[in-house]
């Protein structure tokens, strides 16, 4: 009956729209780009020019909600791809983040040769199916390796992402993170499609006499937009002209399959301004834009044509320099106008400079110097050469916080990564102002301990992260009042913090190996280091604390919640003041003092990075997985070297109390006295 | 009084203080553990806002002093210790400072806890109230309505009924109203039922109806609590109902030939003004779904002057001793266009700025003491040099 | 070292000690509560303007709890939430299996919790008049799911079939879910939907989740939307589902009982009603109630309601559907031995049964009493359910005998 004849109509409609779906794609379709569009050349027939990359690494881009070079685009995209900033060829060449990017825009036959996904566990290519006969546990695939398996890949990664992330095992994650990357790999290889892309309008009459040509370019499609509506709509009311209109719907579906994908580079700048329209745009919404009544500027019509001309002159390098700087030359003004383009340079510099790895290298020269300095304490210039390397190595560190807070316009302080920036370089500055204090070296070696350490997990951590270390900000970080006063303040009680353990973590080693044993003084000295360093980081603690309530007060009505990362503050807080008081009260003397100081690092560690892993709260707002590892390879030593120092110290106790036993008896006895 | 100084020695002392502050940082570790399974309502009410708890480590039972004890007592031994015995010189006169800085701070606390209102409005666009309710605590209302359109209300608080079960029922009295209120039982998380034929229960089954208890959510503010209520008139006719949380209406009865709404509801104050929310607004960052700012474009209406004020995270409105603050919006599962809502947290706090004195006079104190100590060290170290 | 000149321990540690733990047992007896039983009594009443919402009374508890009407009856055994509308305007549908039906919300008339997947959904929703019209409701779906709006020109090319007596648009979008809340897009969605943009008014049936779950329920998907039709009865044709109790349904291999080709009478038995495969005649003071969904027809007497349902097969047997009756009422189940004893009458050239049900306790949301009619063919079954007050039951009993008897199928 109707019934049935209506559920056939509506299952035939159905099934017809079936074949679309994206599972039933094979991986060789696939391959043949997401839109069925020829690659360009598929070898590039000269490096590219220094000039050229120049030029490139200055383009803009909107990524993560700000504007930024093309080059820290390229290099924090190799990075999540390869794990480093750099593609090693197989014959040993090495490509930069942008000559890979140009490549991969512009020669992607080329680029789908480099080994550029790196994969930890070899299980996680083994379960898409493909052969790993020559390669080790932790390798880097080609994206054409790693095609073969393309569809089982998605599909083990659609299964594995319902599962949850603190749920999946080791090489569930692996392939789920592989699949993200291999994604955002695909849509930018094929992201400059519709510029090499001729569109076909030999069927249709009318689009013929309107361009004067049987093909034509995509930006010259956007830029006629409204007379093909017109020419469309008088096709609809002729009823004889339907094989026209069938030609030029295809050729609009084909252009709007052709820019779809492309947003992943959003290289035009908008012409409005920053507040009336933040977004820039790409191939893909200036396309959807045409249809609209507002139509498309002319000037965002060439920008697009400035594209087209570098996409389609990549396999003749002097023509390709000039249509870059031709776009260059197009694209810089009008994000200039918005006064986005102020800070490209100063990123630029600031990655050219390199400064963080140049201050790690000197920390790591100060602290070969300061040792030197521990095993021939008389030698004036290697004390002078610590300080002056460890004081230079400083000095870099900090220049790089202020050219991060030029850039971002923001406080030092904003995100996990700049803690760590943050705390090293204070640590080393109140290091240093002790060392300048009491000239007895040990604070120096702090502080070049401090500064390798630091750097050398900042590092690592950007390395784990992958991402953007200068990202946008969620709603309730966005103010730069309290990021000044609360995170500065409690940034800097972490670093007292950490300085203090490190400090005492030197006492308890030399203890534990008999250093020094003969200068109480040197122990005595580092007691002090250690107490005035909590003091210090104890304004800065309570102080902290207390106007993270006020924030809260002030964004959440409530000065204090219990939320983990409000009692990380609040236990590094108290670790602190128990040592005052215990001190005061005559409980603990120097060993005890250290001891609760070396503790109190590890609760700072836990109030740090511990809280954002328990995954809870307000507050969590940085997550990896690797943290975990360093976080419990960090607890792991310092409580090891405590549990060490205390049965050192018992042992030696004891031993002192039986010699002085001894000695009473011997004393009693009216004997002579022991030489 | 010979007798009672041991006892002051004690709650002065040091000793005392040092144990303390490490049982609080204990509590506070604990505490935080243990939201991760628990949730944080749970641990506040386990950790912190108790005297006493059962803290189970693995299958061992720890007996342990709740939060509020220890700050309790500490707050005696600040007090007596940190405030009367000290030491008056200059030398102690930061610590002194500082210590008065953390008297404020508990002050603060205490106020908040006693005299301070805590809840929220939620309004669709184009809704308006007066009135703003808790997110944690129930309470039984009896509402009149009067012909001038206003309505006259007595309320039962939570703790009054909380444990009413079988055989122990919570009697609640009005004061001139011709009828009061027994709950027989109170089921902090419920769903309400139609009694269907297939359906079994063990429970009473009012008109057709009955509540089946739910274990406790995580999130406190997910829960939602029934009673079994009898209305008891002044003829001592009774009537049995079943109130819930979530019910869309109050019960309505008629006595003496006066209608009267009775409900379960959360905990809910009156405002001096009315809140309209005209437009909310969610503003991504470009090109990304991360928000980059939440706000609220509210009227607020008092008497017959009206003022237009943008709420967003960050910045409160501020008016007659209220703060409403941006705290959440929905629906979660809202499309682009569709209508939002609001929730706007609402807090009375007389004590709302005086965290921020506190920190003032603590870093004052803090810096007081710690300057004079690096001054004697730098000296110190000074003289050894020479 | 530190050993040889370690402190001297505080004196009064003990003292110390015992009076922590006085003070403690202090503050535990003061710290005690209210008991949270036993007499309270209410504040003192307070009088204000509530702004705003109007403060409602007068509720019944159905309406006061929001459990809809329906499903209470239909536990029941009773008719469907539909019985409040008068005619046409509501909506019918049926639930597909495996699919769970969710309160309505907001503008979506019937809701739906597609396969136990928490992140698909299904919904109807039904607006006034053009409701944005056809291309903006697309293009806003699109805009859902990430996907740029499509141009006038594809969207007349998208799918169209009749649906609802109106031309519908088919729509099948695969794309990144861009739900408001998260900060983090969801990767392979799939929505499929309909649009019915109208002049008077607009009917949308979407379903959207992630693409597997989506696609493996294309077919309840079709299901449910063929099986929408609104209570005005021209499009009446779910015969041959199953009764709306679970436990009674058509062997999925059974064919159509309603050959595609029965002719539709044009004019039917002026009490007969169109799609109806019988004719029958009305007892005088009955009245015809609205057309439901699955009912033949339905008659009102004096708070009682008599409907007839028609099942392919034998619609789960004599006994069987006996027994879900008095499951229904909360009755004794009838054993096999006591179904001879039950009345039978004459009926469609055949025999039916006749059986009494008073409510039991149980089943306190039940009518108080159902007499029922059944005819249980191998092919085909006839139900005819009187349910009301006992009392009217009775005295109705004659004319349900005479409306049983007058049943036939239609020439």
């Amino acid at each position: 009956m109707k019934f049935l004849a209506r559920t056939l109509a509506l299952l035939l409609a159905l099934a017809a729209l079936l074949p679309l779906a994206r599972a039933t794609q094979s991986d060789e379709d696939a391959h043949s780009g997401t839109h069925g569009t020829p690659h360009g050349p598929l070898q590039r027939s000269a490096p590219w020019p220094a000039e050229t990359l120049e030029l490139a690494a200055s383009l803009p881009i909107q990524d993560g909600g700000r504007i930024k070079p093309l080059s820290t685009y390229a290099s924090f995209m190799l990075l999540r791809l390869n794990g480093k900033r750099a593609v090693e060829l197989p014959g040993g060449a090495k490509l930069t983040p942008i000559e890979w990017l140009l490549d991969m825009l512009f020669v992607p036959g080329q680029a789908e040769g480099y080994p550029v996904f790196m994969v930890s566990d070899i299980q996680a290519v083994e379960a898409i199916g493909i052969s790993v006969a020559d390669k080790k546990k932790r390798d880097r695939y080609s994206a054409a390796e790693l095609r073969k398996g393309r569809s089982k890949l998605y599909e083990l990664a659609r299964e594995y992402e319902r599962i949850e992330e603190k749920n999946r095992s080791t090489v569930q994650q692996q392939v789920f993170s592989l699949a993200l990357n291999f994604d955002a790999y695909e849509r930018l290889e094929t992201s400059f499609d519709f510029a090499r892309h001729d569109l076909d309008v030999s069927g249709s009459t009318g689009l013929r006499k309107i361009f004067g040509a049987d093909s034509v370019r995509f930006s010259q499609l956007v830029g006629r937009v409204p007379e093909v509506m017109a020419l469309q709509r008088g096709l609809r009311s002729d009823a004889g002209s339907s094989g026209d209109l069938q030609a030029l719907n295809a050729v609009l579906q084909e252009a709007s399959a052709v820019s779809q994908g492309t947003g992943i580079l959003a290289l035009v700048p908008s012409l409005g301004s920053v507040k009336a329209e933040p977004e820039w745009h790409a191939a893909e919404d200036l396309f959807l834009r045409a249809f609209e009544p507002t139509g498309v500027d002319a000037r965002y019509i060439a920008a697009l044509a400035r594209l087209e001309d570098v996409a389609r002159s990549a396999s003749d390098m002097p023509r390709f320099s000039k249509a870059v700087s031709e776009l260059h030359g197009s694209v810089t003004p009008m994000a200039a106008a918005r006064g986005e383009y102020e800070k490209i340079g100063l990123e630029i510099s600031y990655y050219k400079a390199n400064l963080i790895t140049n201050s790690l290298v000197l920390f790591i020269l100060g602290f070969l110097l300061a040792a030197g300095l521990w095993l021939a304490p008389r030698v004036k210039a290697l004390y002078v050469g610590a300080n002056l390397a460890v004081f230079a190595a400083t000095a870099l560190l900090t220049g790089a916080i202020v050219m991060r807070c030029m850039i971002r316009e923001r406080p030092p302080v904003s995100t996990l990564y700049e803690t760590l920036l943050f705390v090293t370089a204070t640590g080393a500055l109140i290091a240093l102002a002790m060392e300048w204090i009491n000239r007895q070296r040990m604070a120096l070696s702090s502080a070049a301990i401090l500064g390798v350490v630091g750097l050398f997990i900042a590092n690592g951590y950007e390395t784990l992260d992958k991402k953007d270390t200068m990202p946008q900000l969620v709603a309730v970080l966005d103010t730069n009042f309290w990021l000044a006063t609360h995170v500065t303040a409690i940034t800097i009680g972490y670093s007292a913090g950490m300085l203090a353990a490190l400090i005492a973590s030197v006492y308890l080693v030399s203890k534990v190996l008999g250093l020094k044993r003969a200068d109480p003084q040197y122990f005595r000295s580092l007691t002090r280091m250690t107490y005035g360093t909590l003091c210090f980081g104890l304004i800065f603690s309570v102080v902290g604390t207390i106007l993270g309530g006020i924030w809260a007060n002030e964004s959440w009505g409530r000065f204090w919640g219990w939320d983990p990362k409000e009692n990380g503050a609040l236990l590094i807080c108290l670790a602190q003041i128990v040592v005052l008081h215990a001190r005061m009260g005559g409980y603990v003397r120097d060993f005890g003092i250290q001891m609760l100081a070396a503790f109190g690092g590890t609760v700072v560690a836990f109030s740090w990075f511990g809280v954002n892993l328990l995954g809870v709260g307000l507050h969590s707002y940085g997550f990896t997985s690797g943290i975990h590892t360093a976080l419990w390879t960090y607890y792991g030593i310092q409580w090891g070297l405590m549990a060490v120092a205390g049965a050192h110290h018992l042992y030696e106790r004891g031993r002192d109390a039986a010699v002085q036993e001894a000695l009473r008896a011997s004393s009693q006895a009216g004997k002579a006295k022991p030489s | 009084m010979k007798i009672l100084d041991p006892i002051v020695d004690a709650l002065s002392s040091l000793w005392l203080s040092c144990t303390l502050l490490v049982l609080l940082g204990l509590l506070t570790w604990l505490g935080t553990l243990y939201q991760v399974e628990h949730g944080l309502f749970a641990a506040q009410v386990k950790y912190f806002d108790s005297l006493f708890l059962i803290h189970q480590a693995g299958s061992v039972a720890i007996p342990l002093p709740g939060a509020t004890l220890v700050m309790g007592i500490l707050f005696v031994n600040l007090v007596m210790g940190g405030i009367v015995r000290i030491r008056k010189a200059k030398a102690t006169l930061g610590i002194l400072v500082t210590h008065i800085g953390i008297l404020m701070l508990i002050a603060a606390g205490f106020v908040k806890a006693y005299y301070s209102e805590d809840g929220h409005i939620t309004l669709f666009e184009g809704q308006r109230s007066n009135l703003f309710e808790s997110y944690h605590h129930w309470e039984v209302a009896i509402t009149e309505p009067l012909p001038s359109g206003e309505v006259r209300e007595s309320v039962a608080a939570q703790e009054d009924f909380v444990a009413a079960a079988p055989g122990q029922p919570a009697i609640l009295r009005t004061r001139s109203l011709p009828f009061h209120v027994e709950i027989s039982r109170f089921y902090p998380n419920c769903e309400v039922f139609p009694k269907g034929p297939m359906v079994g229960s063990d429970v009473p089954v009012v008109e057709g109806f009955f509540l089946q208890a739910r274990p406790l959510e995580k999130d406190n503010e997910q829960n939602v609590a029934g009673a079994y209520a009898t209305l008891i008139g002044s003829d001592g006719q009774r009537r049995e109902a079943i109130l819930h949380g979530a019910s869309r209406a109050p019960l309505t009865v008629e006595y003496d030939g006066r209608r009267f709404g009775v409900a379960l509801r959360r905990e809910q104050w009156v405002m001096p003004f009315t809140v309209a929310l005209e437009n909310f607004e969610k503003e991504d960052h470009p090109r990304m779904m991360m928000p980059k700012s939440f706000s609220s474009d509210v009227v607020v209406v008092e008497d017959s002057s009206e003022r237009k004020v943008k709420i967003s995270m960050n910045e409160p409105l501020r008016q007659e001793g209220l703060v409403l603050y941006q705290a959440s919006w929905g629906p979660s599962n809202a499309r682009p266009g569709d209508r939002l809502f609001s929730t706007l947290a609402v807090v009375r706090n007389p004590a709302d700025q005086y965290p921020l004195y506190a920190c003032i006079v603590i870093a004052i104190g803090l810096v007081m003491h710690f300057s004079l100590k690096l001054k004697k060290h730098i000296r110190h170290e000074a003289e050894q040099a020479a | 070292m530190d050993a040889l000149n370690a402190a001297p321990r505080p004196r009064n540690i003990l003292h110390q000690r015992c009076a922590t733990g006085w003070l403690a047992a202090g503050l535990l007896l003061a710290g005690c509560g209210r008991p949270g039983h036993g007499e309270a009594s209410f504040s003192e009443p307070i009088t204000y303007k509530p702004a705003g919402q109007t403060f409602a009374l007068r509720k019944n508890d159905s309406e006061r709890f929001g459990v809809s009407a329906s499903d209470f009856a239909r536990a029941a055994g009773g008719s469907d939430g539909a019985k409040s509308a008068k005619g046409g305007g509501k909506i019918h549908w049926e639930t597909p299996a495996g699919w769970v039906e969710v309160a309505p919300t907001g503008t979506r008339e019937a809701n739906f919790k597609v396969a136990g997947d928490p992140k698909t959904e299904c919904y109807l929703t039904r607006l006034a008049g053009i409701a944005g019209g056809l291309e903006s409701n697309i293009n806003r779906w699109r805009a859902q799911i990430s996907l740029p709006p499509l141009s006038a020109a594809e969207i007349a090319q998208l799918p169209r079939l009749e649906w609802l007596d109106a031309e519908a648009v088919l729509v099948n979008f695969e794309g990144q879910w861009k739900g408001m809340s998260g900060t983090e897009a969801e990767e392979g969605w799939r929505l499929v939907g309909l649009l019915s943009v109208r002049p008077d008014e607009s009917l949308f049936l979407k379903m959207v989740g992630p693409t597997q779950v989506v696609s493996a329920n294309l077919e309840p998907f079709v299901m449910l939307a063929a099986s929408l039709h609104d209570g005005s009865g021209h499009s009446h044709d779910a015969e041959e589902s199953a009764d709306q109790s679970a436990d009674a349904s058509l062997p999925p291999d059974h064919p159509p009982i309603t050959p595609a080709d029965t002719p539709v009478p044009a004019v039917a038995n002026t009490d007969s009603q169109r799609g109806s495969m019988f004719q029958w005649k009305a007892p005088a003071g009955w009245t015809r109630g609205a057309d439901k969904s699955m009912r033949e027809v339905t008659y009102l007497v004096d708070g009682a309601e008599c409907y007839v349902t028609l099942l392919g097969g034998t619609g789960g047997g004599l006994l069987g559907n006996i027994q879900r009756w008095c499951g229904q009422f909360g009755a004794e189940p009838l054993a096999e031995s006591e179904l001879g004893q039950l009345q039978r009458i004459e009926m469609l050239d055949g025999e039916g049964v006749i059986v009494k049900i008073l409510r039991g306790e149980s089943a306190a949301g039940a009518p108080e009493a159902l007499l029922g009619a059944l005819c249980v063919r191998d092919d085909r079954s006839l139900f005819v359910k009187f349910v009301g007050p006992d009392g009217v039951l009775e005295a109705q009993r004659a004319a349900f005998l005479g409306f049983c008897r007058s049943l036939a199928p239609l020439q």
